[in-house]
């Protein structure tokens, strides 16, 4: 049996474990445990529980479940709601108002930690409770944090550019800086996009609040005061010297403590419910990560990826014409696995075959993190979306839903990069010198 | 019988706590070590060991929570007895794999025990204890989809039902 | 037609990498494609730390890890790793075929078979202050990654400091770290000079990486084919060294090129930095007991 035929088989199986309501994480699992057993002459066992292991086991995981404390910790304290009231007068004018908070609160978010989960888990525990008070639709509120949150990856650090960036053996700093104006562009085209969408559904956006003076706007500010403390002093540990962008997110919990213990919310109750909370969902999380780590490793074994690949690379196609190709094979290939472990199975076939092309490397790997970023909101596999259907008990493809047009934006993005390479590759040049 | 379960469950989920909070002291153990120049050995594998141990310690009582997330758009159109009998299935599934992945976890932490397998760091700490743990985290998780399947067959709501989800009041 | 699976650390780019795909076309044609290998680079299957267990266990029959990975195993795995003892390309190969034997039998037990060994550049200082003494190392957060790294940074003052290699321009860029010790390969791959000023030339020891192979697996291919095997390796085994010592002058220069003071270190430092060494080499041989001084009499000879 050729690979695509085990592929389509094995995909089958997933759809149909998912559907008849096997868990995410279990169904990951199976179709793992169905490919080594049925497909190859691997010992399934053994190998499953090596790479769930492994998977876990893992130092670059460790700021997860911290950032998801963090979030736990803030929704507890007045802080998040602080945040609102302050920000609201500020961008009462803008259409969209305070869905704004979701991207903007992400990008910021993202200069602190590399993971798309961690950005929409910390964000969206605080601003969902808030924002749904205030009427905003939830289509809106998550479709903006499930795409949002894949900032997370692109602007610096992030996870998915030091896989990239150790495989393709580029310099972090340089990914780092390159993935900043990218990860600008999309601010702007997300916040784009929820003005235009605010400007002609008026009716559905909750009613505009008052209208402030300017010294009561600046009043309001002072509730902004603990938010940007917190957030300096997270970045400001990275860059003091303290702190690795690892470690940051210890830093982040110890603030976060202080601060809801200064505002009076922190007592013995809310710090184990907090804490409870984030075992848990940091559990969940962590489980469906192993699940994909099996189903990556099956993966592996089978070869369908990297057979997948080198069939592209036979084409022998032009430049933009490979990208159109890779574009929809990592979109198809993102339906069902991680972005991390597409980059991981794919990168000996594709590199070759993208240097061979004249593509830049350090190019690519923006646009990789791109294509990854759509993978992070597509069903059935998508990890911002099992975020958000953590935080929400919305169901999966409802959330998937309403971040289609998030999802197209990131398409248009990758559109942008490949018209306008400079967007990715000015900055580290004047690094150059 | 629930009642001692109860404790199991609790048991667990407090030592998944414990080790989330080990994961942000050993951190910040050796960031502040470094800064006041002491040095603070392997906090970094601790922590990636506190983390599988952590999260899979926790696999059962978040199931009890219903934080485990699936898909129930097709279950949640299928009525009475007809649900009954996919929900019965996929309990029934879901605790074999869950035993599956338990029994496989436990034989990996008793090879390394039996190898006296250790991290590669100054500590040599032995990895088969972060396995157990995962190993006992499992057979936890699979006790509580056990007693989910129980419920089902009985013609219950499984403890997790009302947590789970809001979409079929959507 | 036999097809095996091969989990290897390091990512494509790398020499080790290069020279095991070429190794793996070598077995193809020599066997007539009796024996396909499938090299799955950059951790891709398994692990770096978990590649040895996973090819003993048969879950692969063949794997690439860096030998002292295993020192805590057995202190035998760490003798290419005791900071100035092998200092250049000749001393790193006599002290693999002093060693071999120990290796062997310590894997044999395990079930395993060594093919070939090939070192790594030799391990340079990188600093972001110029040190000219021992005594200027003092204090400085040097980069610790495993118990000889951490020992020789406790032997010179030096605080051991834990970052993981991706966030090494960052460290070193907010002061975390100001001092560490790895190839001029490593140093080159990761831009080195957009953080750290000073590679000294100590050439502290050269590390080496091992493919190994299942015993059960091997015994089960045919006579010819195992002989085949045996071969390619051989030749790997040559190839490999000959690219790294090709590696080591080619990312030298791209260090001095890019406008990092590449320099030899002073003789104050050398010698202070030897005397740290035989320390070391005199702890080792504590710990490796009869085995060890085997090993270190049979290189010293
Ligand atoms: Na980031
Ligand atoms: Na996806």
């Amino acid at each position: 049996m050729g690979v695509l035929e085990i592929g389509l088989i094995l995909m089958g199986i997933m759809f149909l474990f998912l559907g008849a309501g096997l868990w995410v994480a279990l169904s990951l699992f199976a179709v793992g445990v169905i490919g080594l057993e049925f497909f190859t002459s691997a010992q399934t066992g053994p190998i499953i529980a090596t790479t769930a292991w492994s998977g876990l086991a893992s130092w670059s995981l460790a700021p997860l479940p911290l950032f998801i404390w963090m979030g736990e910790i803030l929704f507890r304290s007045r802080l998040s709601e602080d945040m609102f009231t302050g920000l609201a007068p500020w961008l009462n004018k803008l259409p969209g108002r305070l869905l704004h908070v979701n991207i903007l609160g992400c990008g910021i978010f993202a200069a602190v930690s590399g993971s798309s989960a961690a950005t929409a888990a910390t964000i969206g525990r605080m601003s969902i409770p808030e924002l749904r008070k205030q009427g905003y639709a939830d289509k809106l509120i998550l479709g903006t944090l499930a795409g949002s949150g894949t900032l997370g990856l692109l602007i610096p650090p992030s996870i998915i550019l030091i896989v990239y960036g150790v495989s393709a053996e580029l310099s972090i700093a340089r990914l780092f800086i390159a993935g900043i104006l990218p990860g600008a562009m999309l601010i702007i085209l997300f916040m784009g996009f929820v003005m235009i969408w605010a400007t002609i559904n008026k009716d559905k956006m909750p009613p505009a609040g008052p209208v402030y003076s300017f010294v009561e706007k600046v009043r309001a500010s002072g509730r902004l005061i603990p938010v940007i403390a917190l957030i300096a002093a997270v970045i400001g540990s990275i860059y003091g010297g303290i702190a690795t962008p690892t470690e940051a997110a210890a830093f982040g919990v110890v603030g976060a403590l202080i601060l809801s213990a200064i505002s009076g919310s922190l007592n013995w109750a809310s710090f184990i419910d907090g804490l409870m909370g984030a075992t848990r969902t940091s559990c969940m999380i962590g489980f469906i990560l192993a699940g994909a780590a099996v189903l990556t490793v099956t993966m592996g074994f089978t070869g369908i990826p990297r057979e997948l690949a080198a069939w592209i690379a036979e084409m022998n196609l032009s430049p933009y014409a490979l990208l159109a190709a890779l574009t929809v094979f990592f979109i198809v290939l993102g339906c069902f696995l991680d972005g991390i472990s597409v980059v991981v199975l794919t990168t000996s076939v594709i590199l070759p075959m993208v240097q061979a092309a004249g593509i830049d490397l350090l190019w690519f790997g923006i646009y990789v993190v791109l294509v990854v970023e759509m993978s992070q909101i597509t069903p059935p596999v998508g990890f911002n979306l099992f975020v958000l259907q953590g935080l929400t008990g919305k169901n999966l493809f409802s959330i998937a839903l309403a971040s289609l047009p998030f999802f197209f934006l990131l398409l248009l993005a990758v559109l942008l990069i490949t018209v306008f390479p400079e967007i990715a590759t000015w900055l580290p040049q004047k690094m150059n010198g | 019988m629930r009642r001692s379960l109860d404790y199991l469950f609790k048991f667990s989920a407090g030592l998944a706590a414990i080790f989330l909070v080990a994961i942000a002291l050993l951190i910040l153990a050796s960031s502040l070590g470094r800064f006041f120049g002491i040095a603070v050995h392997d906090a970094n594998e601790l922590a990636g060991f506190s983390l599988a141990a952590g999260t899979f310690l926790a696999l059962g009582p978040a199931l009890r929570a219903g934080t485990h997330i699936r898909v129930l758009i097709v279950l949640s159109h299928l009525k009475g007895g007809v649900r009954r009998v996919v929900e019965t299935i996929t309990l029934a599934l879901a605790s074999f794999l869950g035993g599956y992945f338990a029994y496989w976890m436990a034989v990996l932490a008793e090879e390394s025990f039996s190898y006296g397998d250790t991290s590669p760091g100054v500590l040599a700490f032995p990895l088969w204890i972060p396995q157990a743990a995962m190993a006992l985290g499992l057979a936890v998780f699979t006790i509580a989809m056990l007693e989910a399947l129980f419920d089902v067959a009985r013609g219950q709501q499984p403890g997790f039902a009302t947590r789970e989800t809001s979409e079929l009041t959507e | 037609a036999e097809k095996w699976d091969m989990a290897t650390p390091y990512p494509d780019a790398t020499f080790h990498t290069q020279n095991i795909i070429e190794f793996a076309k070598d077995v193809k044609e020599a066997t007539g494609g009796e024996l396909e290998i499938t090299v799955h680079s950059g951790g891709s299957l398994f692990k770096h730390p978990d590649i040895k267990r996973s090819v003993q266990r048969g879950l692969v029959p063949a794997g690439e890890t860096l030998i002292s990975l295993l020192a805590n195993e057995d202190p035998v795995y760490g003798v290419d790793a005791i900071p100035f003892l092998a200092t250049s390309y000749d001393e790193a190969k006599k002290l693999w075929e002093a060693s071999r034997p120990a290796v062997e039998e310590k894997l044999a037990a395990d079930g395993l078979k060594v093919l070939y060994a090939v070192a790594w550049p030799a391990q340079g200082l990188y600093t972001a202050k110029p040190v000219n003494t021992v005594e200027d190392l003092k204090g400085l957060k040097f980069r610790a990654y495993n118990a000889a790294t951490s020992k020789l940074a406790d032997l010179t003052g030096m605080v051991g400091t834990q970052v993981e290699v991706p966030e090494i321009p960052t460290a070193f860029a907010t002061g975390i770290v100001e001092a560490m010790m790895t190839s001029p390969s490593t140093g080159a791959n990761s831009k080195a000079w957009d953080f750290v000023e000073n590679f000294y030339d100590v050439q502290a020891w050269l590390p080496k990486n091992m493919v190994i192979v299942n015993a059960k697996s091997f015994d089960g291919l045919s006579p010819e084919v195992q002989k085949a095997v045996m071969d390619a390796a051989a030749k790997a085994e040559t190839r490999g060294w000959e690219m790294s010592m090709a590696e080591t002058d080619a990312q030298k220069k791209v260090l001095a090129d890019n406008g990092m003071n590449v320099a030899a270190p002073s003789a104050e430092l050398k010698a202070g930095l030897a005397k740290v060494g035989e320390q070391m080499v005199a702890d080792w041989q504590a710990e490796a007991g009869d085995t060890g001084a085997a090993i270190i009499d049979a290189f010293k000879k």
